[in-house]
């Protein structure tokens, strides 16, 4: 059999096709070879007894490849820490095989965002290259860590590139690991893989680094597309912000309360011609504070639970027990069906911390309104107010791993460290 | 001297062939015999070796060499050589003689040896090179039929050989629309003109590729800065077509349809089809690019000499619609965006101008056989590729009516011709590329008081007027090099794509336009124009100007090489103007998104057995109905031919459903009545049931207004009585005649019925009853 990259003639059925073999993919079956012909595309040829394979040419390996230009520091712009988590950000297309390569140097940014030159000076950073579905808690605390590192190291602002999957479990993470960062700390990703023109990893890169080094906020932030349009980016607080649509650009929105502002990078041929950031609260930290403090603690055996009608008491009840902390997605104000009670009394009496967050996303939940709720205060659970279900569990695997003190836990996810929890239900902030 | 060369194998028929030229013939063996000086050599395996002999001691061209001797010693023109042995006897003519054409008469081997061919002798010649003439030949002329099948082959070759002795080479690709719903999502396939209620902006970037380069087209149109609007409408577009979802599963309908129409060409389908992403710049799709998959090669259509090879059957998503182009920015509506396309490319292997519209023809009928295509304007495209030898490959983009696809053919052959000439003559008179390095002069000031309105006018609102000398080039920008179009044209073109500017004025044109002589020679001192010089200006505002300059003096210097390779856009009028130049290879990269497609024995089981009938097939079935031959092929070419089967199978009379379809529809059109495919049916249903055929020039203007026919009958009071109630009519008229004591006369009567019977009954039925009823 012909090895990728060799060019074959393959004769079937009175016809001769002549391409270059490419490497199977997990679609292909075994006994299918899939060839590039020279007009471009790709087909495949079930190798029958009566298929005559002819290697004419033996594939060459891959060209030694460096991005061709160079990067020079410019002492008149301020310079972005880019710390990257995995995915394709900065992408190449091998026409010959149709591959895409994914490349991670100063250069290759470069050569795929010119712009970033006319912005800020790049300090590159890898921490881990995974898909963000893979993203565990371990990580989290690795990019906690390497973020703080360059922070330490004086940069204006970070930019984190991430998979949007997960991405506001790791903005929420940092938000709290990160107590009184004083720069911004963006994170950023795509809907539209980079390898195609019509990407939004463009766009969103840099808006992320107009916010990073441009604007007067400190914290963690996400900024992706405000609507299906390439002209604004959202700045979302990192612990309200939520993925909301599957597959569009506008897909991350602020719950609960008024995103922190807008972004504005108007980029035409490869220059940007316009920028600025627009603030809209108030009551964001401003650049420079002091007292950066990292706390990167993480204990990942908790639980995200969603409360639904028919869940079944034994499998609620082994979930409670066994972990070491367990929200709720309580419904409506913050309930679960009546039965369940007893096992939350069994579980927090065992040590078990249990949180319950509303799972209707926008609004407080409220222990006092009907009596299930009292029962279930009764019985030890701790509403969370108006925190979001996944912000919730991250602050809890977070409190978790600083201390095992079931009251020191409840402290801690009562205080507000980065708007997680406000204490003003804003009328505009639902839609 | 022109020379045409016969070649093939034993008894494919070459010197049948050859015999139906009228021109004088040499044919190599006889050749051989003259010159060894032996006349009675029968055995053709000493003929051979002789001619070895001749070949060795002069050089393998030495026959050749010799037959043009005799020719041009004879002064015969055009010369045709029969029957030569070696690569080298052919190579020498392609070589030396500008107007040629190699035929290869093309025989099956089974044929061949049923007309007695001797495979020993065969050998002795294939080893001497004889199939590499094959692969040197211009024209195939397939001979597997009868002897007049090949006569007429060779009529029909002698009627062009204009077009097969400049080496015309033509292949065509169609996209077709399907009537089916879109490629990669569920949305309908309708165009709107309505107010779109989504909007939204994009900007696009070139990737680079493996190498960290980028397309240079590409990196032009990023440069433009351009920002690209989509329309779309909430209740038939989606998500997908704004690129905001991936793509859904690929239409199963539209890939049958495309299978359906493979097998029609005898084309092989691709055991698994992987669908792809084609680069595109221009912002004409919202992800960046066209996705697209093949799914069957090496089919065939029948030719003129030989067939016509489709040697690709994509099935592609159709592009958005642009609506408004701007500099800053293209707007785009997304309806259009992700039609299925089925796309046909053929080898270059029309050689005529008719042929190529006859190929587009026909394709465009099978595709129409398959049942499932769109009807209308715009729904099927004709790219044409067309070189002359010594020319390079021009593709004429989007050409719509097919009536018009010989008259491209024509004008382009005079196109490539006329600029080989020109660059033959630049040649002749020393101009070398340097000399268009003219400098850009403004001679704004010479112009300012010109009778020429435009010239002032421009000038008034801050626009200049900018030439520069073109050296040597006197008489050759005023050459016409297509129908009323001239070189100066073609440069013309350039300053307009590339200088946005209206056009040029050129010294080959001048004193005209209100330009007078004596501003001509104002400017030609100014540019320092000597004897034999021309000189090209253009009005417009500077930036434009140098930028329309700059284009003329880079096409001036294309001229030294003959024939650029462009991109042409069709003009009404049968010519064809400059758009861009030919882009390079299409960069193509795997749609992730989408999983391979399987085309499975089964599928493929499922459309081999209910393949719709072929149009020759129709045609048949057509004349069993009754319809005349004349009938029968117009039906089978009409985009009506689905509704004539379903107004017959309603239970219409073939002949009036023909006759409607055929006859009165064009008639009706021409008035200005245009009918929707319900009103048509409608109208053929009641035909002589609702109402009398009589009424129809009352109903068919009222149709056009966008009313239903039973509204119109109902304001006109047109209705169809059964022939009791007619009987009584003419039994009353004919008894009120007898009244009054005349006597009822067939046409008088006849008259009178129909006058009061208007738009109520048919004549026929009238006539038949007074007829009875006088009797």
């Amino acid at each position: 059999m012909p090895e990728p990259g060799d060019v074959v003639e393959i004769r079937k059925n009175g016809v001769t096709y002549r391409g270059t073999v490419l490497p199977r993919t997990e679609e292909i079956p075994e006994d299918v070879l899939v060839i590039k012909l020279k007009n471009g595309y790709n087909i495949g040829i079930k190798v029958t007894p009566d298929t005559e394979i002819r290697v004419i040419e033996r594939g060459e390996p891959p060209k030694k490849y460096k991005a061709p230009i160079k990067v020079e520091y410019n002492p008149d712009l301020p310079t972005a820490a880019l710390v990257a988590t995995g995915g394709t950000i900065a992408s190449r297309v091998d026409y010959k095989t149709g591959g895409v390569v994914a490349e991670f140097t100063a250069e290759d940014f470069l050569l795929s965002f010119p712009e970033i030159a006319d912005l800020a000076n790049l300090k590159l950073k890898q921490v881990s290259n995974i898909f963000s579905e893979d993203m565990t808690p371990e990580y989290w605390v690795r990019v906690a860590e390497g973020v703080a590192e360059e922070i330490k190291n004086g940069v204006d602002g970070i930019v984190i590139t991430h998979g949007t999957d997960t991405m506001h479990y790791t903005s929420a993470f940092l938000s709290f690991a990160l107590q009184n960062a004083p720069v911004p700390v963006v994170l950023v990703g795509a809907q539209r893989s980079s390898d195609r023109p019509s990407s939004d990893a463009a766009i969103n890169l840099l808006n992320a680094l107009n916010v990073a080094v441009n604007s007067d906020l400190a914290g963690t932030f996400i900024v992706m597309h405000e609507t299906m349009d390439d002209r604004y980016c959202t700045i979302h607080p990192g612990t309200r912000a939520r993925k909301m649509h599957t597959s569009r650009r506008d897909t991350f929105k602020t719950i609960g309360d008024i995103p922190v502002g807008r972004s504005y990078v108007l980029a035409r041929a490869g220059k940007i011609e316009e920028r600025w950031v627009e603030i809209w609260g108030e009551e964001f930290r401003k650049r420079g504070q002091n007292g950066f403090k990292l706390v990167a603690k993480a204990n990942p055996n908790v639980f995200l639970l969603k409360a639904f009608p028919g869940l079944r008491k034994d499998v609620f009840e082994r979930i409670l027990l066994e972990h070491d902390g367990v929200i709720i997605e309580g419904t409506g104000l913050g309930h679960v069906r009546q039965e369940l009670i007893p096992s939350i009394a069994e579980a927090t009496e065992s040590g078990v911390f249990i949180g319950v967050t509303p799972q209707p996303l926008f609004g407080r939940v409220h222990p006092h309104v009907y009596s299930t709720a009292v029962k279930m205060v009764q019985a030890g659970a701790v509403y969370l107010e108006d925190m979001l279900p996944e912000t919730a569990l991250v602050k809890l695997i977070w409190a978790l791993g600083q201390t095992k003190d079931r009251e020191k836990v409840k402290e801690i996810m009562l205080t507000n460290y980065a708007g997680e929890i406000t204490k003003h239900s804003r009328p505009d902030a639902f839609w | 001297m022109r020379v045409i060369i016969v070649a093939g194998l034993p008894r494919a028929g070459k010197d049948s062939f050859a015999r139906e030229l009228p021109w004088k013939k040499i044919v190599y063996s006889e050749l051989i015999r003259a010159i060894a000086g032996i006349h009675d050599v029968s055995d053709k395996k000493e003929l051979g070796k002789i001619a070895d002999e001749l070949r060795e001691k002069n050089g393998r061209e030495y026959l050749t060499r010799y037959a043009l001797a005799i020719a041009e010693e004879a002064g015969e023109d055009p010369i045709v050589l029969v029957g030569p042995r070696t690569p080298e006897e052919v190579l020498y003519v392609k070589e030396n003689i500008p107007e040629h054409t190699i035929v290869w008469v093309d025989a099956d081997e089974k044929v061949r040896r049923e007309r007695g061919a001797n495979p020993e002798r065969e050998g002795e010649d294939i080893e001497r090179g004889l199939l590499e003439i094959r692969k040197l030949a211009d024209v195939i002329v397939e001979n597997n039929g009868t002897p007049e099948e090949l006569k007429e082959k060779a009529k029909y070759f002698v009627e062009n050989a204009e077009y097969y002795l400049i080496g015309l080479k033509s292949g065509i690709e169609i996209h077709q629309q399907l009537d089916t719903r879109k490629l990669f999502c569920s949305c309908p396939s309708i165009l709107r003109d309505d107010q779109p209620d989504v909007v939204v902006e994009r900007f696009q970037r070139p990737v680079a590729s493996e190498m960290g380069t980028f397309d240079p087209a590409a990196l032009a149109e990023f440069k433009k800065g351009r920002k690209y609007v989509y329309q779309a409408y909430s209740d038939t577009t989606c998500l997908v077509e704004l690129d905001e979802e991936p793509p859904h599963l690929p239409n199963d309908e539209a890939i049958d349809i495309t299978l359906t129409f493979a097998e029609f060409v005898h084309a092989k389908p691709v055991d698994v089809s992987v669908v792809m992403r084609k680069t595109v710049i221009d912002g004409s799709n919202t992800s960046g690019f066209q996705r697209t998959m093949l799914l069957a090669t090496n089919g065939w259509i029948d030719g003129r000499l030989s067939k016509i090879r489709i040697q690709t059957i994509c099935l592609e998503e159709d592009s958005a619609r642009p609506i408004e182009r701007g500099e800053e920015k293209i707007v785009y509506r997304v309806d259009r965006l992700g039609i299925p396309l089925i796309e046909i490319a053929t080898g270059p292997d029309m050689h005529t101008p008719e042929e190529v519209k006859e190929a587009a023809e026909r394709i465009g009928i099978l595709l129409r056989a398959t049942g499932r295509v769109k009807r209308g304007l715009g729904t099927i495209r004709q790219d044409l590729n067309i070189s002359i030898r010594g020319g390079a490959r021009v593709e004429i983009k989007g050409a719509q009516d097919l009536d018009l696809i010989p008259e491209y053919v024509k004008n382009e052959v005079r196109r490539q011709k006329g600029l080989l000439e020109i660059r033959e003559e630049m040649e002749r008179r020393g101009i070398r590329e340097e000399n268009f390095d003219q400098p850009i002069v403004d001679v704004t000031d010479l112009l300012e008081d010109t009778e020429a309105k435009f010239v002032r006018s421009t000038i008034k609102k801050g626009g200049k007027v900018l030439g520069i000398r073109v050296p040597k080039m006197s008489g050759l920008l005023g050459k016409e090099i297509q129908n009323g179009k001239r070189f100066g044209t073609e440069l013309s073109y350039y300053a307009q794509v590339y200088g946005k500017v209206g056009g040029i004025l050129h010294s080959d044109e001048l004193p005209k336009y209100g330009i007078s002589a004596e501003e001509v020679q104002k400017i030609r001192e100014r540019l320092g124009c000597n004897e034999g010089d021309a000189f090209v200006i253009v009005v417009a505002p500077e930036e434009n100007a140098r930028k329309a300059l700059d284009a003329v003096r880079e096409r001036l210097k294309m001229a030294l090489h003959g024939v650029p390779e462009e991109t042409r856009g069709p003009n009404p009028d049968g010519t064809t103007r400059f758009m861009r130049p030919l882009p390079g290879a299409a960069r193509m990269y795997p749609e992730t998104d989408v999983p391979p497609v399987f085309i499975t024995e089964e599928r493929l089981r499922r459309i081999r057995g209910n393949l719709p009938p072929l149009p020759e097939e129709r045609y048949e079935e057509y004349r069993r109905m009754g319809l005349n031959e004349e009938q029968a092929r117009a039906l089978i070419k009409s985009r009506y031919v689905f509704l004539f089967d379903e107004l017959v199978g309603e239970g219409v009379d073939p002949k009036i459903a023909a006759n409607i379809l055929l006859t009165f529809l064009p008639y009706w059109k021409r008035q200005g009545w245009e009918l929707t495919e319900d009103q048509i049916r409608e109208l053929a249903l009641g035909y002589n049931k609702k109402y009398p055929k009589e009424a129809l020039d009352e109903i068919v203007p009222e149709l056009a207004k966008g009313k239903k026919l039973d509204e119109v009958l109902k304001e006109k009071g047109i209705e169809m009585l059964d022939e009791e109630k007619i009987r009584e009519v003419v039994e009353r008229i004919v008894r009120e005649f007898r009244e009054k004591g005349e006597e009822p006369r067939m046409n008088v009567v006849m008259g009178r019925v129909m006058v009061e019977l208007k738009g109520k009954a048919p004549g026929k039925v009238v006539a038949r009853i007074v007829r009875e009823l006088l009797q």
